[in-house]
């Protein structure tokens, strides 16, 4: 047991899980890198060196690198996976998806239902979102809520090292079809104590990252951290604020963000994903459709404004939800 | 590959397997006009030859990915007809229980990866089926069947290119019917040469007659060996009609009517198949008809069972998203 | 009473817990208490419990507030007589803060990393309490099914105080490897044992919980001259039966809900199992191997809701010095029949958690009147 961060937590339930299973392998662009080149092979290990060395330990045969091709990524990934294998396919960008959405939309999440209940698609695609490092439009964008409303997959976003490499492993494990989103902000983030040994957590079970009586905030990825800053700051002054992070968007634990609410009476919902239709309406909707008589308050919800990612520092930081948009909201249902 | 000494077997088989494709989309077009057969029906008929030759050369370890015209596809590759025909009158003893339906047949006991209703989308799975055999260092292949109008879909370029780049055991059917839904491949395929743009992604690719099944099987057969034997993805553009339209349904419009009645005399699969095993004195032409009788009755059973079958129960809504949530 | 202003900290529960949450104080400023009354509720990251006071006095201040996190060692309160001024305790405090500072953490910032022992091939966690000079018979913690060393956390120190005072996770069990061999409580005691030769102990009181009772029973029936005493906390081995839906719901959960269930019949206060209780012992169950290795050792040491094990005969013919503690309201095992057991009030199936310090006090006696 050590401190280890996301990166970290991520490499090693890859390791583990290649080492564990040999049906398990990596591909995308530049999972190892070099191939072609003039110089050496393994020369990058993924755009972040998350993958950097699993070549040397499981061969090119399971450490495959790619053209820049991602729907034949995904859609290889797939048939590999409905035919035996259990790939984790790396899509670099979420924005990505963009070119590359029918093996996961109208394939793998279908192929199970289509075909009775015949077909297994352990298929894993690990994938970047978020925004906050200035990569500008079609390299910050969060899309989980756009896997989560396609039934047949589901979709994983951890925000500490601890989820992250339980989910993963659960993921690569799991025999239907998963997003699973690294916030590219947090790959390095403070560790947390993050076993050596490889474990599993269910999906669809909330984490309670902090107890509190007075609020419920749901939040996820970067935004578990905003909130818990805030969180510590309004302990201070007596507001006592409890933090769900349903870890899994699909499938979803309703049951805890209802507990909560029912004890606390009140919601805010901070969520990267999307101005419209996304996480936020889809939790307030939830909350409002089956704990109304909870509520002491109205529900607020937190997200960026309905438009692209802009690129300037000053435009983004205005973009992206922070401290004192989720204060405000706090204070106005507290006061309300 | 010479299929001129092909064992008698083998040549009932293949007879048997384009006879049976032919009476289960004939039946299915009739069918249709009652109106007991909901949704999009795609109809194979015209292209029989091309579904017998290649699969003759496949084992069930072998994985095919079909096209939203699919039914001779999946029945070459040895789909239960009559759980099939359930299927595409929506009944719960189908092949994929009533949920897929004749867009979306598939069979994964067999290799059938599954006709697809987005056109292309087979091409990347396939070559994902081929990673898998190789993976497994077995000599399985993967067989993507592709129409003109696939041909020209970014994904298959895509999946063409990354087989080539990972070295897959894969090969590329071209289905080429003239036609990608109501517009003609002379429009659509830019240079209208699908084998030379294959050949241009590196899978070397001949162009046959897809109505004649010596002229295919022999083709496919010698793709297959070349991948089985680790030579790489090979392809092959094979020439067929549908004799329908792009659904049932289709007035089509865009063919001429002399079009459409010439193809039914000059390149129908069954009758040169007849003709090819004249000549030689290869078969006895009543032992054709014997096969013609016995699929006759098993497409009759096979409807009868089909109508005489339930609907799923509403329940089954809720089945089958996941393994587990 | 010498110094006449006395701090109250934060104390350490066990080896790993490195801060504590006022849940509330029990005493209000101003009052005065005796030594052994109870001062405040303190949650960690674990289980709460109450800290009590180490003198009497009379509490001046409390410096920490209800729902305020601060790290072990860190001041609560403070006490002292009623002549001592404001400004006396003002300046107190003020010193106190200044020249507190942090229990030294390892270098990767993690929690405390425990020994590791090869017995037998196994791999199996280890840590000490108390002053590594100290000559006395050391203590042997042995927990019960399901738990790790950690679960003895109210009562290291206590127990540390003359002896040093060991405790293992068992195998399968913490961060001891998951592989149990047949699981059986020879293999567990055979286990036990050579890790006692491995820290050359020839002698240990021996504390057992549940399954590590019937472990320390089956240690003392094949080497008796090897044991100074028995504490049979909540024993198995000494009845009939156990509660099989709570061996089968403990290996076998999967979610938090499940998990919770089955904990709740270990204690009598089901408001005990909190949330981050649960959480703590999944983190346990979760790892590769852990529930395997559970529903083994279930399988091996009990058939269904039937002990399998059975000391009574033994335990009746010796005459090593042996102390039975049972919750009055244990849900997993009966009180043992036929022989003398403490009976602990308010507590199930986990008195030296519930009732940590009126444990204590029995163990501290039995093993001094042992000695003696």
């Amino acid at each position: 047991m050590a401190i280890k961060t996301i990166r970290q937590a991520i490499g090693e339930a890859l390791r583990l899980e290649m080492a564990r299973d040999e049906h398990v392998f990596i591909m995308g662009e530049d999972v190892a890198g070099g191939r072609g080149g003039t110089g050496v092979l393994d020369a990058a290990g993924g755009v972040l060196g998350i993958t950097k060395d699993l070549l040397e330990e499981f061969g090119e045969d399971r450490v495959i690198d790619t053209p820049i091709s991602e729907t034949a990524i995904l859609g290889c990934a797939v048939g590999a996976a409905v035919s035996g294998s259990r790939p984790v396919a790396e899509l670099m960008f979420n924005d990505f998806m963009g070119v590359c959405f029918d093996p996961l939309l109208n394939q793998a999440a279908k192929f199970r239902y289509m075909f009775g209940g015949k077909a297994e698609t352990p298929l894993v695609v690990r994938t970047m979102y978020g925004a906050g490092i200035r990569a500008a439009a079609q390299h910050s964008q969060t899309l989980y809520h756009m896997f989560t409303s396609v039934p047949g997959l589901k979709c994983v976003c951890p925000s500490n090292a601890y989820d992250a490499k339980g989910l993963l492993i659960q993921a690569i494990r799991d025999n239907d079809p998963v997003v699973f989103l690294e916030h590219k902000a947090l790959y390095d983030i403070p560790g947390v104590e993050t076993p050596d040994e490889a474990y599993t957590i269910p999906f669809g079970e909330a984490n309670f990252v902090r107890d509190g009586t007075d609020i419920t905030i749901v939040a996820m990825g970067l935004m578990v951290h905003i909130a818990s800053g805030v969180a510590e700051e309004l302990a201070k002054s007596g507001v006592s604020v409890e933090i769900v992070d349903p870890r899994t968007t699909s499938p979803l634990d309703t049951d805890s963000i209802l507990e909560s609410v029912e004890k606390t009476g009140r919601l805010v919902v901070m969520d990267e994903s999307a101005a419209r239709c996304g996480f936020a309406h889809d939790i307030a909707a939830l909350v409002a459709d089956r704990a109304f008589g909870s509520l002491k308050a109205p529900i607020k919800t937190i997200t960026p404004p309905h438009t692209p990612v802009p690129f300037s520092p000053a435009l983004e930081d205005a973009w992206l939800p922070g401290p004192e948009d989720l204060v405000k909201a706090i204070t106005a249902v507290m006061e309300y | 590959m010479n299929l001129s000494n092909l064992p008698k077997e083998r040549l009932l088989d293949a007879y048997r397997t384009m006879k049976t494709i032919r009476e289960f989309e004939e039946r299915i077009h009739t069918e249709n006009t009652t109106g007991d057969i909901a949704g999009f029906l795609h109809l194979s008929v015209g292209q029989e030859a091309i579904a017998a030759g290649v699969m003759s050369h496949l084992t069930t370890q072998d994985y095919i990915a079909s096209t939203h015209r699919g039914h001779g596809h999946a029945i070459a590759k040895g789909s239960d007809v009559k759980a099939m025909m359930k299927e595409i009158f929506g009944k719960a003893g189908g092949l994929c229980g009533g949920k897929g339906g004749s867009m979306h047949i598939a069979d994964l006991e067999q290799g059938m990866l599954g006709a697809n209703g987005i056109v292309g989308a087979g091409g990347p799975l396939a070559i994902g089926a081929a990673l898998t055999a190789k993976l497994k260092k077995s000599d399985d292949v993967a067989v993507c069947f592709l129409g003109d109008g696939a041909s020209n879909q970014g994904g298959v370029f895509e999946a063409m290119n990354m087989s080539v780049a990972l070295g897959l055991p894969v090969v590329f059917i071209f289905e080429n019917n003239g036609y990608g839904e109501f517009t003609g491949a002379d429009f659509s395929v830019g240079s209208k040469d699908i084998a030379g743009r294959a050949a241009g992604f590196g899978i070397p690719t001949v162009k046959v007659d897809g109505t004649n099944f010596f002229t295919i099987a022999d083709a496919a057969g010698t793709a297959i060996d070349r991948v089985r034997q680790g030579l790489g993805p090979q392809g092959v553009e094979a020439f067929a009609f549908r004799f329908y339209g792009h659904f049932e349904g289709d007035p089509q419009a865009y063919r001429s009517k002399d079009e459409i009645e010439n193809v039914r005399v000059d390149s129908d699969c069954l009758i040169n198949f007849r003709a090819s095993v004249a000549e030689g004195n290869r078969l006895e032409i009543g032992e054709l008809d014997a096969i013609d009788a016995e699929v006759a009755i098993l497409i009759d059973e096979a409807v009868a069972e089909a109508r005489a079958a339930d609907f799923p129960s509403p329940d089954a809504v809720l089945k089958d998203v996941y393994i587990s949530y | 009473m010498s110094d006449p202003i006395k701090t109250i900290t934060v104390p350490k529960w066990g080896l790993t817990m490195e801060e504590g949450k006022v849940v509330t104080w029990l005493v209000a400023e101003g009052e005065t208490f005796s030594s052994g009354d109870e001062l405040l509720e303190l949650e960690t990251s674990k289980i709460a419990n109450v800290v009590e006071a180490q003198a009497g006095g009379t509490l001046r201040r409390i410096v920490a507030a209800p729902d305020e996190t601060l790290p072990v060692g860190a001041l609560l309160g403070v006490l002292a007589e009623p002549d001592v001024s404001d400004e006396e305790i003002d300046a107190f405090i003020a010193g106190f803060q200044e020249s507190f500072v942090l229990e030294e953490k390892p270098e990767d910032g993690g929690a405390a990393e425990p020994n590791y022992a090869d017995v037998g091939g196994f791999r199996i966690a280890w840590n000490v309490s108390g002053r590594a000079d100290n000559d006395a018979t050391p203590v042997l913690f042995i927990h019960g099914f399901g738990g790790d060393g950690n679960s003895w956390l109210f009562n290291l120190a206590a127990l540390s105080v003359d002896h040093p005072a060991y405790v293992i996770d068992l195998p399968g069990h913490g961060k001891s490897s998951k592989q149990v061999d047949d699981g059986s409580v020879e293999t567990l005691a055979k286990t036990v044992s050579g890790f006692l030769d491995s820290i050359d102990a020839e002698k240990s009181h021996l504390v057992g919980h549940s399954l590590g009772a019937a472990i320390a029973l089956e240690i003392a029936r094949t080497n008796e001259p090897r044991v100074a005493s028995l504490t049979l906390v909540a024993p198995a081995g000494l009845g009939d039966t156990i509660n099989e839906d709570f061996l089968k719901g403990f290996s076998e959960a999967n979610s938090r809900r499940e998990m919770k269930a089955a904990m709740t019949c270990l204690f009598a206060d089901k408001a005990l199992v909190t949330r981050d209780l649960v959480d703590e012992t999944l983190k346990s169950t979760r790892i590769d191997g852990a529930k395997e290795a559970l529903q083994k050792i279930a399988a091996a040491c009990f058939d269904g809701g039937v002990q399998k094990m059975h000391y009574d005969e033994f335990l009746a013919n010796t005459d090593l010095p042996t102390l039975i503690i049972v919750g009055e309201n244990d849900e997993i095992v009966p009180v043992p029949e036929g022989h003398s057991s403490h009976i602990i009030k308010g507590a199930g199936h986990m008195p030296h958690m519930e009732q940590a310090s009126e444990v204590n006090d029995l163990i501290c006696t039995h093993i001094a009147r042992s000695e003696n």
